[in-house]
């Protein structure tokens, strides 16, 4: 059981950094969107894909900067947003797998290293929320301790 | 509920999730080795298609479009004549054909011909060559090209489909390479097939 005075300050350093990539790879996803959409500032594309791939881009940064929103939460209340770790350690899960699984269908080779390397860096990701993350706790003394540290 | 009980499952949960990320580690660390390129040539079929230093047997095969291309086509400079089973449910296939495209890409002093058999020639196969926009002739062995050299195998629901093998050739058809397995999953580095043509590694 969490203690009343601990203040998870491990896991918010890793809650911080991963928002901080969610924001930032959402960004970019959008930008890019915007830039071959509407503006066309940049000289070359930023992805190599077409205008769907560019949609779906959008669409993926827009949830990363979502999901990047709800870990500052889990920064700020780690004990009262602990599903919100839960749920980081399952995307990344998922993730890993669909890195290992893009790496064995082959049309990947050109980036094997790369995906072989992120899935097991997503792993390991997954593996600190894991364990750093607080449990989900109904007493209300630890979720006011906790707000009381964010504060 | 009690603390013991309420902290169990949690445990529970913890250990099961760190075994799953534990496994995909694993397999992270392993599945380098799972399929790769390699320097040595085999021949796994010494009986099977032209010798090195033979003349290829000519041929005229459909590719993906229609189009009728025959080997006297090709000729005029070295040229890779790439067997492979399928570009649908052959993984490592669809890595080996992309390596060598990479490798290859741009070059206009060597041809690539990347030979599936009619069977093998699926809807899929045939996105996979449209979508990675690889510089070579995809051609479609309707005529038994593949039976004639002895390197068809039966496939997936006794449809015959080719070995992985490679045929490097000079300008004048002359085989100069020759490199047959058996297991798709290990396939010949693009550089020895680079150097086999005679050319400089840099177009």
């Amino acid at each position: 059981m969490p203690s009343p005075t601990r203040s998870y300050l491990a896991y918010r350093l890793l809650a911080a950094t991963a928002a901080g990539v969610c924001f930032l790879v959402g960004l970019v996803c959008v930008v890019a969107f915007f830039d071959r959409a509407l503006f066309q500032l940049f000289a070359r594309p930023l992805f190599a894909t077409d205008y769907w791939g560019y949609y779906v881009l959008a669409f993926a940064g827009s949830a990363l900067v979502a999901w990047g929103g709800c870990l500052v939460a889990a920064v700020r209340d780690p004990v009262g947003a602990s599903g919100v770790g839960t749920a980081t350690a399952a995307a990344l899960v998922l993730a890993s797998i669909l890195r290992l699984l893009a790496w064995y269908s082959g049309e990947y080779r050109l980036a094997a290293d790369q995906l072989r390397v992120e899935a097991g860096v997503l792993a390991i990701v997954a593996l600190g929320f894991v364990w750093l993350k607080p449990p989900r706790l109904d007493d209300p003394r630890v979720v006011e301790r906790s707000r009381e540290d964010a504060a | 509920m009690t603390e013991t009980t309420a902290a169990r499952p949690l445990v529970a949960g913890k250990i099961g999730a760190t075994l799953l990320c534990c496994y995909l580690l694993a397999v992270a660390v392993r599945i380098g080795g799972c399929y790769r390129a390699e320097a040595g040539v085999r021949d796994e079929r010494p009986d099977a298609g032209p010798r090195v230093g033979e003349t290829f047997p000519t041929f005229t095969l459909p590719d993906l479009s229609g189009t009728r291309i025959a080997l006297g086509d090709l000729a005029g400079h070295p040229a890779v004549l790439l067997f492979v089973p399928s570009l649908d449910w052959s993984a490592p296939t669809k890595a080996r054909v992309l390596d060598l495209a990479d490798a290859f890409g741009g070059r206009r002093d060597v041809t690539l011909a990347v030979i599936l058999t009619a069977g093998a020639a699926t809807p899929r196969s045939r996105r996979f060559a449209r979508e990675h926009a690889i510089p070579a002739y995809f051609l479609v062995d309707a005529a038994g090209l593949t039976e004639q050299l002895g390197i068809g195998v039966p496939g997936p629901e006794n449809a015959p489909v080719a070995l992985p093998a490679t045929f490097v050739l000079d300008a004048a058809g002359r085989v100069v390479l020759r490199d047959v397995r058996r297991d798709p999953r290990v396939w010949l580095e693009p550089s020895v097939i680079l150097a086999a043509t005679g050319l400089s590694p840099h177009s």
